[in-house]
């Protein structure tokens, strides 16, 4: 009887916790980082002339959708452009005249990468990069643009 | 090797080195005996039983149990050992967790492979020989004193140990438990065959049930003879221990080599 | 001469009191590990302990976990409602709670609520004898006594972390949408698309999972090694208490270094 009790109620918490992992891990996080194995993914490279502050694992984004993750950033030595290698899923195609851009959520918000496709019917494959991008808007540039502007007048 | 069932040659043993618990004890146990170690408290009775259990390993000198030099055994020899030792501590030290019926079929549980069934009824013979039967499902801290310590006896005898060891069984006992508790020793030490040894103050009590005596004092181990010796004796030392004398070869005071005149400043 | 060797002794001695005490706890570790599948063979002694160490701690986890997910969202609320983003607080309660709160703050309750009762009970049946009994008997006090609490300890504080967690945001919820009236939607689908499975909710189990072994670990050694004396139990269940909170802050912050 006593063992019986004692049963029900380790069962009862083994149960909760269980309950509670799962609600943590299906309904609190999204699921798709769960294979990040290359398969699932395929890369593509952009060189940018100033790519702001953006960072490793920053969204990359169609429409405002997001189709993957900055994988990588460093400096390519030859022509000092920063080179940024994207994970893109592979449900995602973009055709070869894409173009690629830094863009910031928000006005201070975090930056992250948009594409947009072209209209091109071949497709860019695995390891290739989008030739055509744009930076990101730096704040001091534009408020120096701005003031020449004002001066100028 | 065989003709003793325990035996203890020229052991010292010491939590550190420099101040030995125990200093040459030798000490020869035939089988089927029972053998009392008396003694002043912390005069390292107890630590002598732990010797001969495997708890402490002595760092002169062997110990041999049941033909076995226990210093060299290693840690699986030893718990197979223990298997046929079984030790009343002072207090009885029941697990309070479990009931009277799971205490005595602990080792059983823990060591063989008897069907439940059949441990229930031996475990109700136990109990039966100390004379608790029907106490199964009460828990120690319903027990008095006297009946805790006799469960303790029935657990520590569950596997029919060739050799058992009391710690002090006597302590705190009323007259009626300690008559009881001193004829189960002496019943159980015939009927199931084992060589017992008892360390005691109760002279009186112990006297009456054991074969030989030993004394200790300072870590000493002197040899008493049987009882009808001691009671005889002219050796001064036995006669201050069996008297209580306060004045004797023994000093109870704390340090003889306390330098007073440290205290009191020197006069001049 | 004399003086100054003892003087540097004096502050050499606990260093490696400290080194020898690691040693000691290793030891122990190993000793346990080998003993594991001990309460994996006599289940019950397994599900005994973790009824005491379990469902026992449920409600005080849970209502720690509620009132702390509470206080994040009204902290949160004023906060983030200086910088226009309260659609993101759902996500902040979350992310703080699985990544630190939730398996320091369990640890942490979970050492004064089941450790201490760890180390009091082997510190008793070691001033009572009961271990002496035990191995007299031949059966080892590691094995029977304290590998059964060890496992039941680490199943016990990873699943106790996950409901701090859930009571903890469910506490958020209700700061945030049923008081302040944000919007629910939001909310969840906030956190949903910022609290990343790898990242936040598996580091935060690994971690709850180490400082469950840790605390386990204090709790059976203060009880193996307490004065056999009523005031030697009492200042070892003290010092589990004391010393859980410091080793689970201090691995908090190098798991956190080497994870995030």
């Amino acid at each position: 009887m006593k063992r019986l009790l004692i049963d029900f109620w380790v069962g009862i918490f083994v149960l909760i916790g269980i309950l509670c992992l799962g609600f943590l891990s299906f309904r609190v996080a999204t699921v798709s980082n769960i294979g990040s194995a290359s398969n699932q993914y395929y890369s593509l490279s952009a060189s940018f002339n100033n790519i702001g502050s953006l960072k490793v694992s920053a969204p990359v984004k169609v429409s405002g959708f997001i189709v993957g993750r900055v994988s990588d950033i460093h400096l390519d030595p030859k022509t000092y452009q920063a080179v940024v290698t994207m994970e893109i899923n592979n449900s995602y195609k973009f055709s070869v005249d894409a173009s690629a851009q830094v863009l910031t959520m928000g006005i201070l918000g975090e930056q992250y990468v948009g594409i947009q496709s072209g209209a091109d019917t071949n497709y860019l494959e695995n390891g290739e990069s989008i030739r055509f991008t744009s930076s990101a808007l730096v704040l001091e540039d534009l408020i120096g643009k701005f003031m020449t502007n004002l001066n100028s007048k | 090797m065989n003709k003793a069932a325990i035996i203890v040659d020229n052991v010292t043993f010491g939590y550190d080195e420099a101040s030995p618990i125990l200093k040459d004890v030798t000490l020869e146990i035939p089988f089927g005996q029972i053998v009392a170690i008396m003694g002043g408290s912390g005069s390292g009775k107890t630590t002598l039983l732990r010797l001969i259990s495997g708890q402490y390993k002595a760092q002169k000198g062997k110990v041999y149990v049941l033909g076995h030099d226990v210093a060299k055994l290693s840690h699986a020899k030893i718990l197979e050992l223990r298997k046929s030792m079984g030790m009343l501590f002072q207090f009885g030290a029941l697990f309070t967790d479990m009931s009277v019926e799971e205490n005595v079929a602990f080792a059983l549980k823990e060591h063989t492979n008897i069907p439940d069934s059949v441990i229930k009824k031996i475990v109700a013979m136990k109990l039966a020989a100390v004379g608790l039967f029907g106490t199964q499902s009460m828990m120690p801290q319903q027990l008095s004193g006297g009946m805790a310590r006799r469960v303790a006896l029935a657990r520590s005898i569950a596997l029919d140990p060739a050799i058992m060891l009391y710690d002090e069984p006597f302590t705190g006992l009323d007259p009626i438990s300690l008559n009881v508790a001193s004829m189960l020793i002496k019943k159980l030490n015939e009927s199931l065959e084992q060589t017992s040894i008892l360390v005691t103050h109760d002279i009186e009590t112990t006297m009456k049930i054991v074969d030989h005596i030993y004394f200790m004092a300072d870590g000493k181990l002197i040899d008493g003879g049987t009882p009808k010796e001691v009671y005889e004796t002219k050796d001064p030392k036995l006669r201050q221990f069996m008297q209580g004398e306060l004045i004797g070869p023994y000093n109870y005071e704390y340090s003889t080599k306390l330098n007073y005149t440290k205290y009191l400043g020197d006069v001049n | 001469m004399n003086n100054l060797f003892g003087l540097i002794s004096k502050i050499g001695a606990p260093f490696t009191g400290f080194i020898l005490s690691l040693g000691e706890l290793a030891r122990l570790l190993f000793n346990i590990l080998f003993s594991l599948t001990y309460p994996l063979k006599n289940f019950f002694l397994l599900i005994k302990e973790l009824y005491f160490s379990g469902v026992r701690s449920i409600v005080i986890i849970a209502f720690s976990g509620w009132f702390v997910g509470m206080v994040l969202g009204l902290q949160g609320y004023n906060t983030l409602e200086r910088f226009g983003s309260l659609s993101m607080l759902g996500s902040m309660v979350a992310i703080s709670l699985l990544r630190e709160l939730g398996p320091v703050l369990t640890a942490i309750l979970f050492a004064s609520r089941a450790g201490s009762g760890m180390t009091a009970e082997i510190g008793l049946m070691k001033a009572t004898e009961q271990l002496d009994a035990m191995s007299v008997m031949a059966v080892d006090p590691i094995k029977r006594v304290v590998s059964p609490k060890f496992l039941g300890g680490i199943i016990s504080v990873p699943l106790l972390t996950g409901l701090f967690n859930v009571a903890g945001i469910f506490g958020g919820y209700f700061v945030g949408v049923i008081l302040l009236r944000l919007d629910s939607g939001t909310f969840w689908s906030q956190m949903r698309s910022s609290v990343s499975l790898h990242d936040d909710v598996i580091n935060g189990i690994i971690k709850s999972f180490i400082f469950g072994v840790a605390v386990t670990l204090i709790a059976v050694y203060q009880g193996f090694v307490a004065k056999p004396t009523a005031e030697g139990v009492s200042l070892a269940t003290t010092r589990t208490v004391v010393s859980s909170a410091l080793i689970v802050l201090a691995l908090d912050f190098i798991l956190t270094a080497l994870m995030f």
